[in-house]
Formats: C-alpha cells, structure tokens, sequence
C-alpha cells in the first residue's frame, strides 16, 4: 500500500486558474444579503416608529412669523400657486364687489357671453385726465409714461 | 470566458456614447436664450426695420389701432365672437397675466417683485377707448416693452376684447346676474 499520489501531468506546478463563477456567485450572494438585511431594518424602524407616538405638532407651526423670524421665504414656493388658484376660484364665480353700490363679479364665460352680445364694462372713475390724443410712446419700447 | 466577455465588452461599450439620439442635443438658440452674437445679448431677433408681412392688405384701423383722426378706435375693428374671445384668454393668460394678474387687477408674483412700479390694474382703465389698450400692447408704455413681435394683430384684438371681458366680469351690476345666482348673493353676507 503505497501513500504516493500519481498526478496525471506529473511532476510540475499547476495552472493558476481564478473561478470566475464563483467569484460572480459570492459577489451575487452578498448583494442578496445586503438587500435582505436592509429590507429587514427598514421594516424594524417602520415598526418601531409605528409603535410609538410621534412628538406634538408646535402650534406655531403654518404661522407666517413665528417669535421674531419671518416664515414666509420658506412659503414662496407654494404661494404664487395658492394666489394664483383663489384668483381663478374668483374668476370662475358670483360675489360680491362692493354690496353697498350693487357691483358684483361674474364668472369670466358669463361676461364673455355679454361681451358678444355688446354689452360694455362700466366706466371707472377716472384715475388720470384721458389725453385727446393717442400717447406718444417714442420710438422703442420701455418709453417712461 | 471568452464569450462572457465578448458579450460584455460591446454592452461597456455602448455606455461611452455621449447620446444615442443625435437629434436630442443641437446647435440652435431657443425663446429667450443668450447670445453673444448681438449688442443686446438676446438671441431672439426682431423683423429688419422696414420689413413688409406677406400677406392680405390690413385695414389701417385694424394695424393700427387709430381711426382717420389719428385718435384711437373707440370700439374694436373686427368682429367680436366667442372663438375670438376663447384666443383672447389663451394669449392673455400667457402673455399679460405673468404681469397684470390672472384677473387684470394688477396683482401677481411679478407685481410683487415690482414694488416701487408695479403692473397698474386694468379695471382702471374701463372707459379707455379699445384703440388705446391696442396701441399699449403693440407699443409698449412705460415699463412695458412693445408686445408687436411676440403677438400677431389678430390676437392683439383678440386680447382687448377678452380684457374688456375681464373688466365686466369684475365690475358688473346686479342685473347682469341671472335670477337664480342673483338670489343666492342676495342670501350671503358681504
């Protein structure tokens, strides 16, 4: 009984080969891992935040100056839209202008409707004397009124 | 191996090509852009002085806005419908309410940015003729610039009569209200 190993290319050192495979397959193993192990703590935190009870909500919270700071730079973003849609809103309905003097406001596709059929706004109280002339605006634009 | 990386090489391949659609990026000036071509570092450019529009012989009053005195027209020159009131509210909304305010009152984010001369209100100018408010758009008037280039004469028209609309709508008396919205104000507060 002999103990000596026969190798079938003999004596000589062997080729080193790198498994790419497995190289790929740890790799992939790892990502499975690290994806399982996240979705895992994810999932804790959303438990544990829905466990417990959120701190109260500041009730300076929405007012435009809050002690001596001004909150408005931080509204500028959502402001132009919440005026732009109340105008609108306006636009698009009834109400009262001045209930004293009877003036009211339509919405604009009923005073479109009027305007077809000929019917002129009312006349403003003058601001300025109406010159009999059209204005000279000079030659380009940007002229100063 | 070989064929793993015959595949893979073409794929690495493909991820230096700066685009794949050779029409997404090109050499030409959009509305508004700079330019270091012109004196006033607009690329947007107005017609060559004296340039002549092809096209149909316009009534002096309709190009214009003034009638044989040389005044403004006191009533708008063409005909005055819904299509045109419905082009009216389209080019005002793009073109005047950035400034004057979705209802013409003067009220807006650039008004706001205007304070020390802010866009008037167009209410205030209801009894101008509807030749002065033309003349405004086409010439300009004080910080206005002129709007000739960017709005057609037809649509210039069309914006007056969709401004005397918008005067109407916010300056109207109780009767232009119908029955049933009428006595509902009649029922709220102020």
């Amino acid at each position: 009984m002999s103990d000596h190993v026969e190798h079938a290319h003999g004596v000589r050192s062997e080729e080193d080969r790198i498994d790419t495979g497995k190289i790929i397959a740890v790799g992939v193993a790892a990502l499975v891992v690290f994806f399982i192990g996240s979705y895992a703590a994810i999932a804790y935190l959303q438990d544990l935040r829905a466990s417990r009870e959120g701190p109260p909500m500041p009730p300076e919270v929405g007012q435009n100056k809050i002690g001596m700071v001004e909150q408005q730079l931080f509204e500028l973003s959502v402001r132009g839209e919440r005026d732009r849609t109340a105008r609108r809103q306006r636009l698009a309905s009834y109400g009262w202008v001045d209930r004293g003097a009877g003036v009211v406001h339509l919405p604009i596709d009923r005073a479109m409707d009027l305007v077809t059929q000929g019917i002129r706004p009312m006349p403003a109280p003058p601001v300025e004397p109406v010159p009999s002339q059209a204005p000279d605006l000079g030659p380009g634009p940007g002229g100063q009124p | 191996m070989t064929r793993r990386l015959a595949l893979f090489l073409p794929l690495l391949a493909l991820t230096a090509c700066p685009r794949l659609d050779p029409m997404q990026r090109q050499q030409k000036y959009k509305a508004y852009q700079s330019s270091e071509y012109y004196a006033n570092g607009l690329a947007m450019r107005h017609p060559p002085a004296g340039t002549v529009p092809y096209g149909p012989r316009l009534d002096p009053a309709v190009a214009t806005g003034r009638g044989p005195d040389g005044r403004p027209v006191q009533l708008l020159p063409v005909p005055v419908d819904a299509k045109l009131l419905a082009r009216g509210r389209q080019r005002f909304d793009v073109s005047c309410a950035v400034c004057h305010g979705v209802l013409g009152d003067g009220e807006s984010q650039v008004a706001m940015n205007m304070s020390l001369r802010r866009p008037p209100s167009l209410h205030l100018y209801r009894d101008r003729p509807d030749g002065y408010i033309y003349q405004v758009i086409t010439e300009g008037f004080g910080l206005m610039p002129s709007y000739a280039a960017e709005i057609p004469v037809q649509d210039r028209w069309a914006i007056v009569a969709y401004v005397r609309a918008l005067q109407l709508s916010q300056n109207a008396s109780l009767d232009q209200v119908p029955p049933d919205a009428r006595e509902q104000l009649q029922k709220e507060g102020r």
